[in-house]
């Protein structure tokens, strides 16, 4: 079983990214499930997400606190004060959304794979004004492994119907493409 | 649950023998009601007066279907009413709430402001006798100024609260006051409800004599008297176009209506040049609404 | 069958469109508002044919339901805390007048404080009003028990109203897979409602919710009371007709690691997932624990539980309510399911309250019930108490 937390704020489509994630996993017949955490909904605000994904039923739903993989929208998200880097293993992995190269971050001694992605610039190229949670994902995918490509661009064909769809998936296969990987 | 008595006359649905109070204008309007409207009626009351004709047990006044609501809600019951029948394509039958004052003005305008905003086609009828009378003679919104009850036992402080002018307000395809005192009019305006696509309301005065303090016999009396002084003036507005259906050229004094009761006994003089205002300024709003509607 | 990612208000709001119900009364309240804004966008749409009354008030959505199933419609409604408890009134109508009614709580803890998180305050103050209640673990199980409770509240044994009772946000908005049955495969299982007890047609007038003597009024009760009685037998029949089409079976309750068990957990809702993981974890390391995870808490099935629990040395149950006064229910019921066995020496009830107002259930939770349990055994204590495992003491 994979544990994933995701951080972003408000407005970054971070709730529906976690979604899109876990219908992905469950088209390649496996199973997950994201929970997201709940306040009352404010654009800016920090917002929580989780997934579990397993090749078995998963019994477990509470919240993730020992994450396998860390998913950060938002870098500055850190100024919060709130620490991306709590309760991680020493195999788990971060996706962040960043200009920085992942050795910049500060965060390599944390983590045992970053991939750094530039997701608003994507986002802005592809999609003009929208959430950067495509982009997000084909990182995400890339970095992790734990999902196909082809998996993430059918959810969001089916989230998005039509065009719109079309433009995020081209978002993801961005995302993929251009994210850059450090490791351990 | 209850069964229908079969002691009833063919065109009357409801029957004879009730236990309402000698005199009650209520069971005479729910009869005039149902003879207007037929069989094909589903009736609503709430826990009131009306709940008399609702039965007890195994027995019940109606020939009709019956539901006893609860206090807040004959708006509701009577909506999904509607629309359970619409759905199973059930378009021929009447859905009526008939309820108090207190379960219309007070607890129950909620729901029915609710009901009357989503259009559904129901036939709201409030018997106003202006108190909780079922409970033994309460105050409720209706209760005329310096009238006593048993919780204004130095006459009410407040003016009567106008629901059939805030549902003017609120919009509503047909809308009527009448008076079992005039039960041809009252007839007239069931009339015209039962053939409205949409949601009706009719407010009907109905003198009480247990809780007004007046000799059974004269519950009519009492009742023109209200509407001869100005103290209920009989209207009508379809899609809002008020009409006056009972002018009156020159109101008797109120004093005469007053002084039939001995709930107003108690009354001041500063109280009835009060009654007197709000006579006037009744009268004078539907007037002029009137001539708005162009007649 | 499709499988497909939904939340546990989509599976309860795709179960009510499988079912065909006809007509939807509902006001929003958070965590539930999801159900009824999918099934307005389905009717809408066309995709579903009923009709949706907007109602101003959940008081007056519960009777909007409960009047379109006395003409005789399939109707379906929804709701969570404030709403549940401001359609209290009505509930018992709605069983008084038994009616098939389904509707979904999504729960969340009752004011005051406020809260918007899940506890089971709210669907706790309604479990004597005379409805079936389930408790959902997953989404799977709110769509298949939201077809089922039609077929059950349909049933001419039966005529009771049921809840479905799923976690605020932990169950009503995780994303997972879920079978999705076929609608033809649906209608076989369940057939059209035909309304037939309590009706208002002119065709055959009826007084109905008569203000009742004390004649009468206890036999009406015992009625209702009869009826609870055959929910069991009922609901393994239309159950394994369920199983045989869906291949999913629901049973009062599930026991798994009980038949050696020294300690047994008691557990419903989302929080018996968690306790699975930790029961599972601890069996692997040899500790003979086992858990009881309830999925219908009214009717209680008190009987078949006893006989489970009873060869466990002591029963931990954990209550997500604070039953304020007491102990928490349903160690309540458990405690009284035991005693009335009168078979064999009961084991010991621990009663722990824990995930109020959307506190997490974790595995560590869990395990310090499980642990706290254990450090009982062969050192009884003399208390009356419920022990509040996740409280924050720092701030008391």
């Amino acid at each position: 079983m994979k544990q994933i937390k995701f951080y972003g704020r408000g407005g970054q489509g971070v709730v529906t990214a976690s979604k899109i994630f876990v219908s992905a996993v469950i088209q390649e017949g496996k199973f997950a499930h994201a929970v997201p955490s709940f306040g009352q909904e404010r654009k800016g605000a920090p917002v929580f997400a989780y997934a579990r994904l397993d090749e078995k039923p998963i019994d477990l739903r509470s919240f993730v606190y020992n994450p396998d993989g860390v998913i950060v929208f938002d870098l500055f998200i850190r100024e919060l004060g709130i620490d991306i880097s709590s309760g991680v293993k020493p195999e788990t992995v971060l996706v962040a959304n960043t200009k920085m190269s992942p050795e910049e971050t500060g965060l390599t001694s944390d983590f045992k794979k970053i991939g750094c992605i530039d997701a608003f610039a994507i986002t802005e190229e592809i999609l003009g004004k929208a959430p950067p949670n495509a982009a997000m994902l084909g990182a995400l995918c890339k970095t992790t492994e734990w999902v196909s490509l082809e998996s993430i661009c059918n959810a969001l064909r089916e989230y998005l119907p039509g065009k719109r769809g079309e433009l995020n998936a081209k978002a993801a296969r961005c995302g993929f493409s251009r994210v850059q990987i450090w490791k351990k | 649950m209850a069964s229908v008595s079969k002691k009833t006359s063919e065109k009357d649905y409801l029957c004879k023998g009730l236990t309402t109070c000698e005199g009650c204008g209520m069971e005479l309007i729910a009869r005039k009601m149902l003879q207007i409207l037929g069989p094909n009626t589903i009736i609503l009351t709430p826990p009131s007066c009306s709940a008399i004709l609702t039965g007890i047990s195994r027995e019940t006044g109606w020939r009709v279907p019956a539901f006893m609501s609860n206090l807040e809600s004959v708006g509701a019951y009577a909506s999904g009413i509607r629309v359970g029948l619409e759905v199973l394509g059930r378009n021929d039958i009447h859905v009526v709430g008939f309820a108090g004052d207190g379960g219309t003005v007070d607890i129950g305008l909620q729901a029915l402001s609710g009901a009357i905003e989503r259009g559904h086609r129901f036939i709201y009828v409030c018997y106003d006798n202006e108190a909780y009378m079922n409970t033994g003679i309460q105050r409720s919104g209706a209760t005329t100024l310096g009238a006593w009850t048993t919780t204004t036992p130095g006459g009410k402080t407040n003016q009567r609260k106008d629901v059939a002018r805030m549902l003017l307000a609120q919009g509503i395809p047909y809308l009527a006051t009448a008076s079992v005192g005039y039960i041809n009019d009252f007839a007239n305006k069931i009339n015209k409800a039962k053939s409205v696509d949409g949601p009706s309301y009719i407010h009907v005065h109905t003198p009480c004599s247990t809780g007004w303090r007046f000799p059974a016999e004269r519950t009519i009396e009492v009742a023109r008297m209200a509407v001869q002084t100005g103290m209920w003036v009989l209207y009508e507005a379809e899609e809002g176009k008020v009409r006056i259906t009972r002018k009156i050229r020159s109101f008797k004094p109120v004093e005469e209506y007053l002084r039939l009761q001995k709930r107003f006994s108690g009354i001041t003089e500063q109280v009835l040049q009060e009654l007197k205002d709000y006579i006037r300024e009744g009268y004078e709003f539907l007037q002029e609404r009137e001539e708005k509607s162009g007649k | 069958m499709i499988r497909k990612a939904m939340d546990g208000n989509m599976a309860a709001a795709e179960g009510a469109r499988l079912a065909r119900v006809q007509v939807v009364a509902a006001y929003p309240i958070t965590p539930q508002t999801p159900i009824v804004e999918h099934l307005a966008s389905l009717i809408a749409k066309g995709r579903l044919a009923a009709r949706y009354i907007n109602v101003e008030s959940e008081h007056s959505a519960l009777c909007a339901v409960i009047g379109a199933s006395l003409v005789g419609a399939r109707v379906f409604t929804a709701t969570a805390s404030a709403g549940l408890a401001l359609m209290h009134e009505v509930t018992g109508v709605a069983a008084g007048c038994r009616l098939p009614i389904v509707m979904p709580i999504v729960n969340r803890a009752l004011p005051s404080p406020w809260s918007l998180w899940c506890d089971h305050s709210d669907s706790m103050g309604e479990r004597d009003q005379g409805w079936i209640q389930f408790y959902a673990e997953n989404s799977q199980e709110v769509l298949d028990l939201v077809i089922l409770a039609y077929r059950l509240a349909e049933d001419k044994r039966i005529l009771l109203p049921v809840n479905i009772c799923l976690d605020g946000f932990f169950l009503s908005h995780t994303t997972e897979a879920v079978l999705v049955p076929e609608q033809g495969e649906v209608d076989a299982f369940l057939p059209p409602y035909c309304g037939q007890n309590l009706i208002l047609d002119p065709q055959e007038p009826l007084a109905v919710n008569v203000l009742t003597g004390p004649e009468i009024f206890t036999e009406i009760k015992y009625q209702q009371k009869q009826a609870m009685d055959r929910v069991f037998p009922v609901m393994e029949e239309i159950g394994l007709e369920f199983a045989r089409r869906f291949g999913r079976f629901y049973p009062p309750f599930s026991a798994e690691f009980c038949e050696d068990a020294e300690v047994i957990l008691v557990t419903m809702g989302t929080m018996s997932g968690v306790a699975r993981y930790v029961v599972k974890g601890l069996r692997e390391q040899g500790k003979r624990v086992g858990l009881l995870k309830l999925r219908v808490f009214r009717p209680f099935p008190g009987k078949e539980i006893s006989r489970v629990l009873r060869k466990a040395k002591a029963v931990a149950v954990i209550d997500r309510s604070a039953g304020l006064g007491s102990l928490g229910p349903l160690s309540l019921e458990i405690k009284g399911a035991l005693y009335t066995s009168g078979l064999d020496e009961a084991p010991m009830v621990r009663s722990y309250i824990a995930g109020l107002g959307g506190r997490d259930i974790t595995e560590e939770t869990i395990g310090q019930v499980i642990e706290d349990t254990f450090g009982t055994l062969g050192n009884p204590r003399d208390e009356y108490a419920s022990k509040w495992i996740d409280l924050r003491k720092e701030e008391c």
